[in-house]
């Protein structure tokens, strides 16, 4: 059903007008979200500027008969934020407001649409941080990366930000306003079940967040970062193997291979790095006494693998350059390619050579050129492949060369996800993992909360279909895949 | 895809294991393979009764939950129909994540026939050590204990302590830290610790093991951080008894409290309605979900769904 003008119009009155989007001008930028292949165009974006705003939104919404998608900074990689079936979509980087900071309790309560960078640079006075560092830190929401729960770098010693959620306070699909823990992320006066924890990486299904409470750690006191270079992916996966055991437990531990060293050192952002080599980048980090007493074993222990170069440093600009590179290398193939498409996928660490050898095989003979970078040390892959959607058969081969990975990573026991979610692009896999009798006790979930599917419909599992009102947009040079 | 089966792979830091097996059976395989399941549980507990009603364990300082070190579960619903649950991953995000949903929920939505567990290396070497007041100490003492509370959570040790928690009797009361690392990096952690200690005016003596996990407390309570040790000192001198407090997860263990049972009752629901405004709450079997909640209604529309899972 195409959006009610007398919505829209109500919604102009309670948001005022530029904070209601139509225009296809401005409709564009919805387009798509960090997977910028196929478009999904919402018919009207609204801006919520607080919450109170945004549970009217809400309500009203319930009495129509039309899809709404909720978007933090449409920096996910999965097209968990587009309207996949058109209808609203609610936006809500106005909703920014860090509410309050508990020094001694370690707790932040903040709006959804609080930037995750925002939050830690709030938090550096008072010698605290939020662990989970997504990539798109700098861009992306609180809300969005609760939706995902999302990872990042610093998952290998932290975990996931599951492990920092504390409480939220939900608006769900039917119009219960609830409040799921709290500071002291427990279940709260209602006793039952931990429902935070379905809530969180239900990607956008379950309801919406109006609050959340994170759990904080204080910052270390000292780091050091290690760059060492290998020969050959065989040595990088052993020292790899290594550093998972080590008992100090790495804050990081990053592999970058041939090709996206190779452009890294290419670029302003370059580090020093043999091009040739296989780049592993690992940190340790806590109080000075123990990083500066553990520093040698961990050189010694990826030394012992046959580092053809390695170089360690506590000098935080220094740090910060190491890392630079890291960051940027997850960049930089989007810039010398006219498509891209980053894959994320968990498999055991002791896999990685195979799974990694197997990959470089199959994109060989598809002719699609593939960088991989990724968190080794929670064995979570992200091959980007490269590719033009203007050349005949090159989108049909990256879909290709999906599947057969997603086919090879559960072959050897792993995951189809490990940060980036469902969304809209992995659904067609879930039957490699799971039986029909575990996608209907997910369904059950979903439908518990969102039976008629107006909450993003499209992601995560199959759902109603809505009849879209206008045909979707084809961008120039981007295809469906 | 097929349901997991037991496994223990120490070179990638996971295991499978049946919901009847045991920490001490797991560990008695693992250790000799240099890895562990680093959770104190009650050792001759099964796992799948340890899954379904302990969420906060001593050293879940470091590594937090029973829900986040289980990776995977093969998972039987009431009406008999079995689902796998996760992977044996350590990152996992597809699908809803039943796992921390189900931990510590009881048997209300199935139960467990095997677990994937994230293992963590062994360490060479455990220092674990008291910190506690001097006897005659008063409130101060606990004051005392406070104070080093706060340094130990808020500084940088807190990135590699396995464990701190309050141990409280009408007795007296100490702080239990636990570090375990490669034997020459003990020192270190020895000599912070008695600097906190002559800061704070507390004496620091060193233990042989941890002290006993209290796996099976009279209550269980979810406070903020920072009241544990206030909310401990008011039930122990109140109500005598125990308390075994995990400082990095604002869990109390309430054990063996002396007097009526109205009357402690009574006490108990005056803390959850405490704790409850702040997201917190207290377990024990006289504190029943509320059934009014939408909780209680998502949870009966689950159920009626999940039960029609063929």
């Amino acid at each position: 059903m195409p959006l009610n003008p007398r919505f829209l119009e109500r919604c102009r009155r309670l948001l005022g007008s530029g904070h209601v989007l139509d225009s296809p001008a401005a409709l564009t930028a919805y387009d798509s979200d960090g997977m910028t292949h196929g478009h999904h165009r919402p018919e009207a974006v609204v801006l919520p500027g607080s919450c109170d705003e945004l549970r009217q939104l809400l309500d009203w919404a319930r009495g129509e008969d039309f899809p709404s998608t909720l978007r933090g900074a449409g920096t996910g990689l999965s097209g968990g934020a587009v309207a996949a079936q058109g209808g609203l979509l609610i936006h809500l980087s106005r909703l920014k407001r860090i509410v309050s900071i508990d020094p001694l309790n370690l707790v932040a309560e903040v709006e959804p649409g609080v930037v995750h960078g925002a939050l830690n640079k709030a938090l550096e006075p008072h010698g605290l941080f939020f662990p989970p560092d997504p990539s798109s830190g700098f861009a992306s929401t609180l809300g969005g990366n609760v939706a995902e729960n999302a990872g990042g770098i610093r998952c290998f010693k932290y975990g996931v930000t599951a492990n920092y959620v504390l409480g939220l306070e939900v608006m769900t699909p039917a119009g219960d306003v609830v409040r799921l823990g709290g500071p002291a992320g427990g279940l709260g006066p209602a006793l039952g079940a931990d429902w935070k924890a379905l809530f969180t990486g239900s990607e956008g299904l379950l309801g919406t967040f109006l609050r959340i409470w994170l759990r904080l750690k204080p910052l270390p006191e000292a780091a050091r970062t290690f760059l060492a270079t290998y020969a050959s992916l065989e040595d990088a996966s052993a020292a790899i193997v290594d550093l998972v055991h080590h008992p100090l437990i790495p804050v990081a531990a990053e592999l970058m291979d041939p090709n996206c060293v190779r452009l890294v050192e290419a670029s302003p952002f370059r580090a020093g790095m043999d091009p040739a080599s296989w780049a592993l980048l690992a940190e340790i980090n806590g109080p000075r006494s123990l990083v500066d007493a553990c520093a040698p074993d961990l050189e010694a222990s990826l030394r012992a693998r046959g580092a053809t170069s390695l170089r360690q440093t506590a000098d935080p600009d220094e740090r910060q350059k190491l890392w630079k590179a890291r960051k940027v290398g997850g960049g930089l193939p989007g810039q010398v390619s006219p498509d891209i498409m980053v894959q994320d996928a968990v498999i055991p660490r002791t896999r990685l050579a195979e799974v990694l050898a197997d990959i470089y095989r199959e994109s060989e003979a598809e002719g699609i050129p593939v960088i991989n970078l990724f968190h080794a040390g929670d064995g979570n892959l992200h091959p980007n492949f490269m590719f033009d959607s203007r050349i005949p058969g090159q989108a049909e081969a990256v879909h290709r060369l999906g599947r057969r990975l997603m086919e090879k990573v559960v072959s050897v026991g792993g995951t189809l996800s490990g940060e980036h979610g469902i969304g809209s692009d992995k659904m067609e896999y879930l039957p490699l993992l799971f039986s029909p009798a575990d996608l209907a006790a997910q369904a059950a979930v979903c439908n518990t909360f969102n039976p008629d599917s107006r909450l993003n419909p499209g992601k995560l599992l199959p759902q109603r279909r809505f009849r879209r009102p206008h045909p979707q947009p084809q961008g120039e040079g981007h295809g469906a895949l | 895809m097929g349901r997991f089966e037991p496994y223990l792979d120490a070179e990638d830091l996971s295991a499978c294991v049946e919901a009847g097996d045991s920490p001490a059976s797991l560990d008695a395989r693992a250790r000799p393979l240099g890895c562990t399941f680093p959770l104190w549980l009650d050792p001759r507990q099964p796992f799948g009764d340890l899954f379904t009603s302990v969420r906060a364990t001593p050293r879940g300082f470091r590594y937090g939950s029973v829900g986040d070190n289980v990776l995977g579960l093969d998972w039987r619903l009431p009406n008999g129909v079995e689902l796998r649950l996760g992977g044996r991953v350590v990152k996992n995000v597809t699908g809803f994540d039943f796992i921390r949903f189900l931990n510590a929920g009881g048997r209300r939505f199935g139960a467990p026939l095997r677990l994937v567990l994230r293992l963590r290396p062994l360490a060479e070497a455990e220092l674990n050590l008291r910190l506690r007041a001097p006897s005659g100490a008063g409130p101060e003492g606990w004051d005392a204990l406070q104070r080093a509370a706060r340094l130990v959570r808020g500084g940088s040790w807190a990135h590699s302590l396995d464990a701190c928690d309050l141990h409280a009797t009408a007795q007296g009361a100490f702080l239990h830290l636990s570090f375990r690392a490669q034997a020459a990096l003990l020192p270190l952690f020895q000599a912070e610790a008695e600097g906190w200690a002559r800061g704070c005016g507390l004496d620091c003596d060193t233990a042989a093991e941890a002290p006993d996990g209290q796996a099976h407390p009279w209550a269980r309570a979810k406070a903020p951080l920072d009241d544990c040790i206030g909310l401990a000192r008011d039930w122990v001198l109140t109500h005598g008894g125990g308390v075994h407090a995990f400082l990095g997860q604002g869990v109390l263990q309430l054990q063996d409290p002396v007097g009526p049972e109205a009357m402690l009752e009574t006490a108990l629901r005056e803390l959850h309605a405490r704790l409850g405004a702040q997201g917190g709450h207290v377990e024990h079997p006289s504190l029943v979900p509320d059934p009014d909640a939408p909780q209680a209604r998502w949870q009966a529309e689950l159920l009626r769904r999940l039960e029609a899972v063929a």
